[in-house]
């Protein structure tokens, strides 16, 4: 323990020199500014700063990059909360209440709870990853295809959680999504699947031209006449901060949200999406009025924006501590240290210690730099709000097209929002709500490869999801969940019939 | 209730709904019988998974159109809409697609600067100069902001505009 | 002010260039303004405005062009940052900047597994200003177009090879947790149960997968494939034992066999690897089949000959220059230099066992 803090300070050391720490806030403005852009995700504000960071020192240049990519997942939740566009994928869900905070006057605390929240998630994650990163390592290592299908499995439970509308409609809207998460080509036969012959398309619909344009599009497009979109009252200075309730009930969400997402992320794959999705259906689940979700309650942004900091920390587990890529955020930054010499590996911790403490050091700067940057922020941002509404949104449709564009630097995806954007209007004005329609668009491709992989592994034979202890209990806790979940509705059914008879 | 949206009625807006969703399951699983093989069960294809969720689909928009009709669920409208708004809806997604159509031949800083022009010139009837002088500073500025601060390469247009 | 709008536009607009307004008439009409609505933020924003419309005005149009380069060029990539193709391209682009003297931009342009890049690169202006790093792409995706009966996404031919630059023997390296301590032990292990032995691969038709099922038809054994999304959790994959063994760069799988973790039995190159002398080649264990993971420089086919000749030139001066090969080095990558005119057939075979390899693959459903 005295050796690890040691490291630490070493770490601290080498971080808290003025020429690295210049680079640690830069990194985090130019990744708030990348975040608050929605589109412009974490993953192409680092592309795009690459070759910053050449001429830099190794340690300078990681704490760059990781400011920007902090920066980003900070940055993403502001558009989230304000206009309800989401950032980015991790921040789809502080859509739904922290847009509701903002409807009720309350955007300045929403704005301060996810800040503070990422930062406490930021925070105790990193503490986490920097005592536990190797044997987390080789716990996440032991996920295979089955086990992965299992936790997907649990995902899908979520689901019924996410909305508050009546059970057929949320069903509904989920298996939309799930079928629209099938159109691009099949990675496991190489067919391309209902894709028209459309290039572009065969990556599938793209989760940010999708969620831009549910979320964000419609809601520009319904918010129509005066008074729309703004906040009730001007907010005066004392309610940019939360209140007293405000504050104590994202305490709990908050730690829960970091543990949910941390152990979430620290998982190969893409699962790190999940975890702000599992964080606000447990925080709905575990709520004495699960009603007030879905119509601004502080629990439905605490949770959620903790769970997806914590998860971007603990997605560098395993690149750290074995030197393998699990996103394509993580594969830059082992390009980063590949091209200045610097082989990411098991023997990494070991063999250049300098480098993995000062990384820890600067996740510890960055989130401190982050919450000192978005407090005072927080006001900045309201009164952008009090723009008179006609200046508004046209500003806010540009930015939704430069986002969405500057993805891929595709028009397609534009036009898929565009299209987005009528089907959200046209289900929302049928009364539906489009929420679960993204998660499910998340996990089918997931799930279906997880579950193929499976097969490919055992040859065919159902039994290796029974043969594998992971896999199996995983398996049987999504079962007692299910159950769990069913048994008040059928209890209540049982009364219903119960008081019918009398 | 907005007038230009037909007078349908809560449970007529449920039924149009789950019709839609059916016809959409029913196109998807048309066209994954028509082009994917199916596989096997210990090897299932590229049509297995969209063809189950393309039948749960369809299920659960019967389920809806069952439940709506005998009134077990309440349908919902978005309590904000207004007169007008489905006239406001569909120039949003005609301006979209129209600046999706353009940035590629004519630039990032004419589109976004026609973007602009459309929707505080044309349809909020905003003073002629103060559109001018925020879609210019708007679509240039941003521009410079991309091009030369964030180093994002955004399309050029005719001239190099 | 006019009374209504339209007025104002007929007056205002016909006639006068909407852009490039002269800041006394801006200032003018905005003076006008002003004296109705006052605030004095709308007389600064008018000269803000003014001045970046200006300015986008001030950069001078594209001079005559009688020396090549002389603008910047490009290096359009189908491929994302952080992958080798990326590294190779990021290693020699400023060496090339500094002989041709022109700024050398490189642009990720991702999708559809290099295809959208690959096409942006084809369909581009061929006035030699656009080119790019490439690797079996240009071979594979027609090949499997070919497989589904899909029309081409784009042909071969429409590129020109400037040089090969690198081109790294495949790996194969089995979990170290795995009973075989030589490649023959596993041939002969797979020989008994045809079908069992699993083997990852970072997706169907990829790098990866065409490499072992080059080793297993040049050994005649069969193995089961788990395709994964990519390089990394097909590395994973093994790692977790969830997959026996798998096909991989050197620098890739490299660390892992130095932590232990990985075990290499045999390198597809017709030479030892310089980080492993202890792996032998398939040659030399009397097994038929060579892989490379390679890149190479290409530009469109319509490009005149002469302005090939130049990126040729650059391109030999290029992979002599020590920075280039200390930004390769550090990667873990060798440089393996073949000019236009030895690089040709070398990709024509290469193309070729690729497309061979393929068509045997065939739809696997």
């Amino acid at each position: 323990m005295s050796e690890t803090l040691h490291n630490l300070l070493i770490g601290f050391e080498v971080v808290l020199a003025p020429s690295v720490l210049i680079y640690a806030f830069l990194g985090c403005v130019i990744g708030t500014i990348v975040g608050v852009l929605p589109g412009l995700g974490p993953l192409a504000g680092i592309s795009i700063l690459l070759p910053l960071s050449y001429g830099l020192p190794t340690t300078t240049a990681i704490v760059l990059l990781a400011g920007i990519y902090y920066g980003a997942m900070y940055g993403g939740s502001t558009t989230s909360i304000l206009m309800r566009i989401p950032g980015e994928a991790a921040s789809v869900i502080t859509c739904i209440d922290g847009y509701e905070m903002t409807r009720r006057g309350r955007a300045g605390p929403a704005l301060a709870i996810a800040a503070i929240g990422s930062f406490v998630a930021g925070t105790v994650s990193v503490v986490a990853l920097m005592l536990l990163a190797p044997p987390l390592a080789r716990f996440a290592l032991a996920f295979g295809p089955p086990e992965y299908l299992a936790l997907l499995l649990m995902g899908l439970l979520v689901l019924a959680y996410i909305s508050s509308g009546p059970m057929p409609k949320t069903l509904t809207m989920a298996a939309l999504g799930l079928l629209l998460g099938m159109i691009g080509i099949d990675p496991m036969s190489g067919y391309n699947r209902f894709s028209g012959g459309i290039h572009e398309l065969t990556d599938g619909l793209g989760l940010v031209p999708l969620a831009v344009g549910l979320f964000g599009l419609s809601e520009i497009m319904l918010a129509f006449g005066k008074g729309a979109m703004q906040p009730v009252a001007r907010p005066r200075l004392a309610e940019l901060m939360p209140s007293r309730e405000e504050a104590r009930a994202s305490v709990g969400p908050i730690w829960r949200g970091t543990v949910i997402g941390f152990l979430i992320g620290i998982i190969p794959g893409s699962a790190h999406i999940l975890s702000s999705f599992v964080s606000y259906a447990v925080e709905r689940r575990l709520s004495p009025h699960p009603e007030r979700f879905g119509k601004g309650a502080v629990e439905g942004v605490a949770g959620p924006e903790s769970a997806n900091n914590a998860a971007a920390s603990g997605a560098f587990v395993p690149m750290l501590a074995l030197g393998v890529p699990l996103g394509p955020v993580q594969a830059i930054l082992i390009a980063v240290l590949t091209m200045h010499g610097v082989a990411p590996g098991p023997l990494l911790i070991a063999q250049q210690p300098q480098l993995f403490w000062g990384f820890i050091a600067s996740m510890y700067i960055g989130n401190v730099v982050l919450l000192m940057l978005n407090l005072p922020l927080v006001g900045l941002f309201v009164s952008f709000l009090r723009l008179p509404y006609a200046y508004l949104y046209p500003i806010i449709l540009v930015c939704c097209i430069v986002g969405v564009y500057t993805v891929n630097f595709s028009m397609v995806d534009v036009l898929i929002m565009a299209g987005a954007g009528a089907v959200g209007y046209g289900l929302r004005r049928l009364g539906y709500d489009v929420a679960p329609i993204v998660l499910g668009f998340i996990l089918s491709p997931m799930l279906e490869m997880a579950f193929r992989q499976s097969l490919a592994m055992s040859g065919g034979s159902y039994a290796i999801f029974f043969e594998r202890p992971i896999a199996t209990s995983l398996l049987a806790v999504g079962v007692l969940l299910l159950l769990a979940g069913l048994a008040p509705s059928l209890r209540r059914r049982r009364v219903d019939l119960k008081e019918a008879h009398e | 209730m907005s007038t230009s949206w037909p007078n349908l009625g809560a449970v007529g807006r449920q039924r149009i709904g789950a019709f839609a969703i059916m016809a959409t399951g029913a196109v998807f699983i048309w066209r994954s019988l028509a082009d994917l093989p199916l596989g096997t069960i210990d090897d299932p294809g590229p049509a297995a998974m969209p063809l189950l969720l393309a039948t749960l689909l369809v299920l659960f928009a019967v389920w809806n159109l069952i439940a709506g009709s005998a009134g077990l669920i309440a349908a919902e409208n978005d309590e904000r809409a207004e007169p007008g708004g489905l006239a406001h809806a569909a120039r949003i997604i005609a301006a979209m697609v129209a600046a999706a159509l353009a940035l590629d031949p004519l630039g990032y800083r004419l589109t976004i600067l026609a973007v602009l022009v459309f929707f505080l010139g044309l349809v909020e009837r905003k003073p002629i100069v103060t559109v001018l002088i925020v879609s210019f500073a708007l679509s240039f500025g941003s521009h410079a902001l991309f091009q030369h601060v964030l180093k994002v390469p955004l399309p050029a247009g005719p001239w190099g505009i | 002010m006019m009374e209504t709008a339209s007025g104002y536009f007929r007056h205002r607009i016909v006639g006068a260039p909407l852009v490039g307004a002269q800041p006394n008439e801006t200032d003018a009409r905005a003076k006008r303004a002003t004296t109705r609505v006052a605030p004095t933020h709308r007389l600064r924003m008018t000269g803000l405005s003014a001045l970046l419309v200006l300015s986008c005005f001030a950069a001078a149009p594209a001079r005559a062009e009688d020396k090549f380069p002389s603008r910047p060029i490009t290096i359009l990539l189908g491929y994302p940052p952080g992958g080798s193709t990326d590294t190779t391209a990021r290693a020699i682009a400023p060496v090339l900047e500094r002989i041709l003297g022109e700024p050398v931009v490189i642009q990720n342009r991702p999708g559809a597994a290099a295809l959208v890049g690959t096409q942006a690169v084809a369909n581009a202006v061929p006035d030699g200003y656009t080119i790019t790093v490439a690797t079996t792409q240009l071979a594979l995706l027609p090949a499997v177009d070919q497989v589904f009966g899909r029309p081409p996404s784009f042909s071969r031919d429409q590129f020109a090879p400037i040089a090969l630059i690198s081109a790294d023997p495949s790996i194969i390296f089995v979990n170290a947790s795995q009973p075989w301590r030589t490649f023959q032990e596993l041939v002969d292990d797979a020989k008994k149960r045809p079908g069992q032995i699993v083997y990852a691969s970072g997706g169907l038709y990829g790098t990866t997968h065409l490499a072992i099922e080059i080793a297993l038809k040049a050994t005649g054994t069969k193995m089961r494939h788990l395709p994964t999304a990519g390089g990394g959790p097909a590395l994973t994959a093994v790692l977790g034992n969830h997959a026996a063994l798998l096909a991989a760069h050197p620098a890739v799988g490299g660390p892992q066999a130095r932590a232990g973790a990985l075990r290499p039995l045999a390198t597809m190159g017709a030479k030892r690897v310089a980080s492993f002398p202890d792996v032998p080649t398939l040659k030399e264990l009397g097994y038929d089949g060579e892989y490379y993971q390679w890149n190479g420089l290409f530009t469109q086919a319509k490009v005149p000959e002469p302005i090939i000749d130049i990126y040729r030139a650059a391109v030999a001066k290029a992979v002599e220059d020590p920075e280039f090969l200390q930004a390769m080095a550090r990667v873990g990558s060798g440089t393996e230099y073949l000019d236009r005119d030895a690089f040709r057939p070398w990709w024509d075979a290469d193309s070729k066992k690729t497309e061979d390899t393929v068509r045997a693959i065939g739809k696997v459903q």
